[in-house]
């Protein structure tokens, strides 16, 4: 992908040399006005006749053989004013023509969208798809706000081969995170999650994003560390007109809402995170057991509240101006802010383990409730100038919070019949700050950009205590393990520079060559601690699981009945980093007219290190530095305007992440695997062949694309499990070599008028050997979390009445195909997500100039969501796992000025 | 300040590794043949033989773990203190590497801890490369591989040893055993070993074929002992003494728990055994026979639970009724409890063992009926060595 499609301008050279004929010709060139980009697909007709063509990719068009005379030519486009225009057609040569166009806002206007630029059009976003030197897919604002997309993340999900599987991991084409790469504005993005490569994408929500372009092939201009998918978020931005509005929501999921709602003790809102006495954190050792008996250090308790949970609420807010500054130049300004609260509770959900001879060996129901709440801004300001030239100014900030309260019971592997009563609050924050200007050159256009983020991932103030029923059937806390009774503190923090700088050569409107540098360095701290309580003095009347503030109190900590223990292991801290200088040169090239050659080679060399402590608590480090070549191929060949061929090949790089790249001992979240890093592990290496044919419909948003790929996998990097001290510890390894090719298919196709319908649909086949050695009872299998199958479909119905009224009806179905949920050790068969049927419903209605309203239901089937396990031993197979999401209905209100 | 820290810290082991095992490695190689003498205070990685000294007492300050080839020699009278600071202590003895400790009851090499109480450090880890059932199994802490095909492997010696205060948290899911043997093979020779007050399990087996007689466990509050992935060793005199209310089982005895079908299946032979619960209502279970466990056991006295002997799963009643497991002259307070009664009280009964016996000891756990216990008044073997 062309990751500074944004600043693109299309050089408009116009030819007007005399031609030889015996009659006249109209030529010229449809331009968008406010773009300056020529509009493919515009319909120009000869006003009172059939004769008439469209516009080509450059905007272009020519009437042939035109007898002399006066003609008026009527140009349109859907959502364009049209245009008429007289002209003298001379007895030979041609008459040249630059028909500049401009939007028309009332056909424009989308419910509930607030900034607006083109790019946010699907119609607009179709033909850069069609036009893009790659092959690309895209999702704008109004498409996303028809389908009724809160965020990134429900965004992908409604592209092709793309699916999300647990704490939001993009899975594209039955390749895990790992294989795919996000950035915001054509620069790379820290993840603040250390589990995954890639940021959250439910950070961003659709009030910031003007459009998410994804790239499943890949060119030298980006960098080479993916094979799935290059998701590209591009911010809003200003430019187009004027605006102010305001939007209000509310809603909730059914079973929550009103419904009883706990969650442990907290002295704040969720605006901020929860602290505790950060000198007691830090102190030494051997001070701090005096220390907590005389200081209260923790600002919660274990108590749980009971509560009624209220309507979710959203409330977000857009501005865009654009001054006049002489000179046509202009500054263009954006703002965007939004909050969003929720709740969602689980209720009589479970999980249940088993051994290989299908005995149940333990099994937990668990109620859970999560409050959430979501914060971003967005502010940008540009400055246009020269026509041709901007330079913009972007700060994006964005804050997830979320406190899950989950009480389980049941009984575990040794028998003992428990309860926990479990508070786990976790804070997502980003800030990105960037810095990119477009020049032209005369033949030459330079872009040049740079962005500073910080993220992090703060896991404040964890609790958990553990309940043991007695032989008399009354309970007790659980006293077998210090661990059982405990708090955590983890705070994981991510700083980002990253540089661009690329030139491109115009030999001609269509002949290209583009070179640049790029480097990217990024640093990660990260630390935990955790206190453990010894329970041994204390004598407890445990008469409710959630009231525990008369024992667990700081008075038994102050006479000594119980005992705060702080454990901070030199392996609780690690820091790691990565530094990326790459330089690339690539070309665009026609040979024949129809064919063009997309060829290129990137250099990368890049160090990645990890300091980290052993479990012996001595220091260790560990490098992973390489110098290497990715070279990409893209070849397009355009049949006519509406049939194109494209072929891609192209080899990338995987690379391990920190935690994975490193033998020391972690654990991310309560609940999550054990996993211990491998000082042996190295890059995979990815060599992926694309075939995709196009069809797009002139004029209309009707399309097909039918896509055909290969991946050969050369040791791709796999997660392995092994045992450690009985229990099960994942680690990684790199496999000899894996596989994943399949077929994807997309189709758009207004059905009748304004009812349209869009499917996608994809068949894969994944497949990895794994190294010898492990316990894993597979040593063959598909890819951890890739689906054989995974369909979208969605049908809009969006009639405008009179002016400005219109609606929009969307209903939108999701099948996700069964997919390895967690790989079976020891014997038994891997632990298989079921297939999965979502359906949503969106409507929107747009009054008048000043009000929309909207009405969203997601997950209407209200399916369980459902896992099963395969005993091989017995030919059966057991349900293990079993959760319901509930329905979520959501009411909001927006007013435009 | 994270970095800064972390920065400051790594300097600061750099200098203590250097200053302790390294150093004492390098400087003393050339002396003849004679194992060099360890510094007083000990950690780091050993790759050459150490010695620590007849009669001396040493601190151990983080991890010590010995790398093959290399052998870690404690002289009797040793005593090896782990400090307090927060931080793990644990030796640690890879595949390949050995100990060779060698107390006498007199003279016992003890090692324990600063702070005097269950939890205070992270015990001894052993490694070997006997057979277990789990594949490829890595140590509870310090990531060190385990198992094999040599039955016969020798891990070196261990005599007249105590351990005491183990069972430190090494993190959610995992505490430290007074002596975790891991694969280790039946080349080793353990007697005379004492585990006291831990918060985990006293001696515990991940597979493996190592012999062990003598032993005593005292009050490590999770199971005195307990053996899983496949151990097929030879037991003779074991004593549990539970006292702490906390205590779990005398004996939990696992095949595998993820697969109790699993090959080798362990089928340890164990001989004299006095086993003494704490009574507690509610960590009832004594001896815990499950997870598929195959096991031959005579002359016990089993007692101080209000279950002192269950049978559970399929595969391990399967393999008591058949006769692949025999229970022989075992005594026991109260009666077998069965699962599902694939091998029932009556069956335990018919092949001669006691039920509902009563039980009366000379020091806790001394005395013999009938051939039955691990310890007679007239032979006091665990005398002068352990507490």
């Amino acid at each position: 992908m062309n990751i500074r499609r944004r600043c693109k301008s299309s050089a408009l050279l116009f030819v007007a040399g005399a031609m030889a004929a015996h009659a006249g010709d109209i030529t010229g060139v449809v331009m968008d006005k406010e773009l300056n980009e020529p509009l493919m697909g515009a319909s120009i007709r000869i006003a009172g006749t059939r004769l008439g063509t469209t516009a080509d990719i450059d905007g272009k068009f020519r009437l042939r053989n035109l007898k002399k005379g006066t003609y008026t030519i009527e140009v349109s486009y859907v959502s364009f004013f049209p245009q008429k225009m007289t002209l003298q057609v001379p007895a030979t040569g041609e008459v040249s023509v630059t028909v500049e166009m401009t939007t028309d806002d009332k056909q424009l206007n989308e419910v509930t969208v607030t900034a607006r630029k083109n790019l946010e059009l699907e119609r607009a976003l179709l033909a850069e798809r069609q036009k893009a030197v790659l092959s690309i897919e895209n999702l704008g604002a109004s498409e996303m706000s028809i389908k009724g997309i809160s965020n990134v993340q429900e965004g992908v999900k409604k592209l092709t081969g793309i699916s999300v599987a647990e704490a939001g991991q993009l899975i594209v084409r039955g390749l895990g995170d790992r294989y795919s790469t996000t950035t915001l504005n054509g620069l790379p993005i820290a993840s603040p999650n250390p589990d995954n490569k890639l940021i959250p994408l439910d950070i961003f929500p659709s009030s910031a994003v003007q459009n998410i372009t994804v790239s499943k092939v890949y060119e030298a201009g980006a960098f080479a560390d993916y094979s799935g998918a290059h998701v590209d978020i591009s911010t809003k931005e200003g430019g187009t007109k004027d605006f102010f509005s305001l939007s209000f929501g509310t809603g909730g999921k059914m079973g929550t809402v009103f419904g009883d709602f706990y969650q442990m003790d907290r002295p704040n809102t969720m605006f901020t995170a929860i602290t505790m006495d950060e000198t007691a954190l830090n102190m030494p050792y051997a001070d701090f057991d005096d220390y907590s008996r005389r200081h209260d250090i923790f600002n919660t308790t274990f108590e749980v509240g009971k509560s009624s949970a209220l309507p979710d609420l959203s409330g977000s807010f857009g501005l865009g101006r654009t001054f006049n500054v002489g000179g046509g130049n202009k500054i263009d300004l954006l703002a965007t802010l939004g909050l969003d609260t929720g709740n969602e509770s689980l209720d009589n959900a479970y999980v249940r383990t088993f051994e290989a001879s299908g005995n149940e060996m333990s099994r937990f129901d668990y109620d859970s409730f999560t409050k959430k709440q979501s914060m971003a801004g967005l502010l940008n300001v540009g400055y246009n100038f020269r026509r041709t030239d901007r330079v913009g100014v972007s700060a994006f900030f964005a804050r997830n919070a979320s406190d899950t309260y989950m009480l389980r019971d049941g009984f575990d592997e040794e028998d003992n019949i428990l309860t926990g009563s479990h508070q786990t609050s976790h804070v997502y924050m980003l800030q990105n700050y960037q810095l990119a200007g477009h020049h032209v050159f005369g033949k030459w256009d330079v872009d040049w950009s740079g962005s500073y983020s910080i993220t992090s991932s703060n896991e404040p103030d964890r609790r958990q205590v553990m309940f043991r029923q007695q032989s008399d059937g009354s309970w007790k806390l659980f006293r077998q393990n210090e661990q059982e009774n405990s708090r955590y503190f983890g705070s994981l923090d991510e700083d980002e520079w990253a540089a661009d700088l690329r030139t491109q050569y115009n030999f001609n409107d269509k002949d290209k060559l583009r070179f640049g540098f790029a480097m990217r360095d990024k640093s990660r701290d990260f630390t935990c601690t955790r206190f453990y309580y010894n329970l041994d003095g204390l004598n407890e009347q445990v008469t409710s699981f959630y009231h525990t503030d008369g024992f667990l109190n700081f008075e038994n900590v102050q006479n000594g009945v119980l005992n705060i223990e702080r454990n901070h292991q030199r392996r609780d801290a690690y820091a790691a980093g990565t530094r990326i200088l790459a330089g690339f040169v690539e070309a665009d090239y026609y040979p024949i007219d129809p064919l063009l050659i997309n060829v290129g080679v990137r250099f990368e060399s890049t160090r990645q290190w990890v300091d980290y402590y052993g479990d012996d608590g001595l220091p260790y480090h560990r490098d992973l530095d390489t110098d290497e070549f990715f070279p990409a191929l893209n070849l397009k060949y355009t049949f006519n305007e509406a049939h194109s061929l494209r072929l891609s090949g192209s080899r990338t790089v995987t690379r391990p992440s920190f935690v994975e790249m490193a033998p020391f001992l972690y654990q991310e979240s309560y609940g999550s695997a054990q996993i211990r890093g491998n000082e042996d592990l190295t890059n995979g290496y990815n060599y992926n062949v694309d075939l995709r044919y196009e069809w797009f419909r002139p004029s209309s948003t009707d399309m097909v694309a039918i896509t055909a790929y290969y991946k050969y996998l050369d040791n791709p990097i796999e997660r392995t499990q092994t045992v450690s001290g009985g229990a099960m510890m994942h680690s990684f390894q790199n496999a000899t070599d894996g596989l994943a090719a399949g077929v994807e298919v997309e189709v758009r196709k207004e059905l009748v008028k304004d009812l349209r319908l869009g499917v996608n649909a994809s068949y894969m086949y994944t497949d990895v050997k794994l190294p010898e050695g492990g316990v894993y009872t597979n040593s063959e299998r598909p890819l951890q979390g890739a689906s054989p199958y995974l369909v979208n479909a969605d049908l809009t119905y969006a009639p405008k009445f009179k002016e400005e009224r219109q609606l929009s009806l969307a209903l939108l179905y999701n099948l996700q195909g069964h997919r390895i949920h967690a790989v079976g050790i020891q014997g038994i068969g891997d632990v298989e997500q079921q297939d999965l049927h979502t359906l949503d419903f969106n409507a929107s209605m747009k009054f008048n100039s000043h009000w929309s309203a909207k009405l969203s239901v997601k997950n209407i089937l209200n399916t369980d969501v459902v896992f099963r396990q395969e005993i091989p031993e017995q030919g059966t197979e057991v349900e293990v796992e079993r959760f319901n999401e509930g329905v979520g209905v959501s009411l909001g209100v927006t007013y435009n000025l | 300040m994270r970095a800064n820290l972390l920065k400051t810290a790594t300097w600061a082991m750099v200098l203590g590794a250097s200053m302790t095992a390294f150093t004492a490695c390098d400087d003393d190689e050339d002396e003849g043949g004679q194992i060099p003498p360890a510094p007083s205070v000990l950690s780091g990685t050993v790759t050459s033989d150490l010695l620590l000294e007849a009669g001396k007492s040493y601190t151990l300050d983080g991890a010590l773990q010995v790398k093959a080839p290399a052998t870690l020699k404690i002289e009797e009278g040793v005593t090896i203190t782990a400090n307090n600071d927060g931080q793990v202590d644990y030796i640690l003895i890879e595949k390949g590497a050995k100990i060779d400790a060698q107390g006498t009851a007199e003279r016992p090499i003890v090692m324990t801890a600063e702070a005097k109480k269950e939890g205070a450090w992270g015990g001894l880890h052993i490694c070997g490369n006997a057979p277990t059932n789990s594949g490829s199994g890595v140590s509870e802490i310090g990531n060190a591989s385990y198992g094999g095909n040599d039955v016969n492997d020798n891990s070196g010696v261990l005599k007249y040893v105590r351990m005491e205060y183990t069972g430190f948290e090494f993190d959610s899911e995992h505490e430290s055993n007074g002596i975790s043997f891991y694969g280790v093979g039946n080349g080793t020779q353990v007697s005379y070993v004492q585990a006291y007050v831990g918060s985990d399990d006293g001696l515990e087996f991940f597979g493996g074929t190592v012999n062990i007689d003598h032993c005593v466990v005292v009050d490590c509050t999770d199971d005195s002992y307990d053996w899983t992935e496949g151990w097929s060793g030879k037991a003779d005199y074991l004593v549990a003494y539970q006292t702490n209310p906390d205590c779990d089982c005398l004996i939990e005895a696992d095949n595998n728990g993820d697969n109790f079908g699993a090959t080798p299946v362990s089928h340890p032979v164990l001989n004299h055994l006095t086993l003494v619960g704490n009574n507690s209502t509610e960590n009832t279970r004594g001896v815990r026979l499950r997870a598929g466990t195959q096991v031959e056991i005579s002359n016990a006295q089993i007692t101080g639970k209000p279950k002192a002997l269950t049978v559970e799963t399929t595969q391990t009643e399967t393999a008591l009724a058949d006769g692949t497991s025999k229970l022989q002259n075992v005594a026991i307070s109260g009666e077998l409890d069965s699962e599902n009664n694939i091998y029932t009280n009556d069956m335990f009964e018919a092949a001669g063992n006691l039920t509902n016996q009563t039980f009366s000891f000379a020091n806790n756990y001394v005395g013999m009926t009938d051939g039955r216990g691990a310890v007679e008044a007239t032979n006091m073997w665990m005398s002068g060595w352990t507490r």
